[in-house]
Order: structure tokens, then C-alpha cells, then sequence
């Protein structure tokens, strides 16, 4: 097994807190698992390319980044609202 | 030796990450206490692990990639908490909901 295997598993792992801060608490506290989970998947990708040699799967982080910047932004206008508002 | 290089760059990049997200799922205290755990893993982790991929690579387009998504990162990470805590404290009444001009 090589280094940049383990390290994918390492990555792999990283997701699974990253989800369980995406299922606790409230809208806004799950916002931060959604974030660091999307920050891991594309350090993940990266890392897997390396792995498998395949560097079109570069495509998916490359393409991941500005969608995950884009929904976490409206997200937070959305749960931005005061809670006696909504 | 460049082999080595690269992945031990790739290592402590990947150590810095899995470290953050332990730390947000794991740390007691409340919503801004745990957004401090997310910047490091795209200005710290992502960084390390890009510069250990483009080591390795050699590759121009693959470097020219990978350091696109690096600069993407580095820059959406920061701005993304900054943005949560703002969310957060419009939602909690600690500052205006008005959107700053």
C-alpha cells in the first residue's frame, strides 16, 4: 500500500466528523459540516488523482469549489433571517 | 528524493485536515468556537497537499490545475466563515440583518 493510498484513507476518514458536524445542532451549526465536507471532498479528489493516475478526476474538484462556494453563500442569506422572523 | 518530498508534503497536508475535522466534530463550545476549525484545512491543508501533488506530477497542466483549485480554495475557505458567522449572528440578534452597503 503507498503513502498516497493511505493518505486517501486518511481523507476518506476526515469526511466521516465532517458529516457528523453536518447532522448536529442547528440549521447554521449543520452549515459548517456542509462546508468542511465539501472543502475535504475536493482535497480527497485531488489526492485520489494522484492515486489512480487519472488526471481527469481533477474535473470534479475543479468543478466542486465554485458550486460549494456558490450553494454555502446562499445559504447562508437564506438562514441568515433572525429566528423571529422566520 | 522528490518522491519523498512530495509525500511528506502530501502527508502533513492530509494530517492538518483530518486534524480541523476531528476538531469541529469534537470541540465544546458553540458556533464560532467550531468555525475556527474550517479555515486550516483550505489555507493550511489544501495548500501542503497541492504543492506535494505538483512535486510529484511535473505535469504542466496538472500543476496548472491542481494550484487553480488550491487559489480557489484558499480564497472561498475564508470567505465562506466569514459568511457563516455573519449568518450566525443575524440569527442570534447580535447584529443587523440589514446587508452592509
Amino acid at each position: 500500500m503507498s503513502g498516497y493510498t493511505i493518505c486517501t484513507i486518511v481523507l476518506a476518514a476526515a469526511l466521516a466528523p465532517a458529516l457528523l458536524v453536518g447532522v448536529r445542532g442547528d440549521p447554521i451549526d449543520r452549515l459548517v459540516g456542509l462546508e468542511l465536507a465539501g472543502s475535504v471532498a475536493s482535497a480527497l479528489m485531488l489526492v485520489l488523482a494522484q492515486v489512480q493516475h487519472q488526471s481527469y478526476y481533477l474535473a470534479v474538484p475543479l468543478v466542486l469549489v465554485p458550486l460549494s462556494l456558490a450553494g454555502t453563500l446562499v445559504f447562508t442569506r437564506l438562514l441568515g433571517d433572525r429566528d423571529d422572523e422566520s | 528524493m522528490t518522491h519523498a518530498i512530495a509525500l511528506a508534503l502530501v502527508t502533513a497536508g492530509c494530517v492538518v485536515i483530518a486534524a480541523s475535522t476531528l476538531g469541529a466534530a469534537t470541540v465544546r463550545g458553540d458556533l464560532f468556537v467550531r468555525l475556527h476549525f474550517l479555515t486550516p484545512v483550505t489555507t493550511i491543508g489544501v495548500p501542503l497537499l497541492s504543492v506535494g501533488l505538483c512535486v510529484e506530477s511535473g505535469n504542466g497542466w496538472i500543476i496548472a490545475e491542481v494550484l487553480l483549485i488550491m487559489a480557489m480554495l484558499f480564497v472561498a475557505g475564508p470567505m465562506l466563515e466569514a459568511a457563516t458567522a455573519r449568518a450566525a449572528a443575524q440569527r442570534r440578534g447580535l447584529i443587523d440583518s440589514e446587508q452592509p452597503e
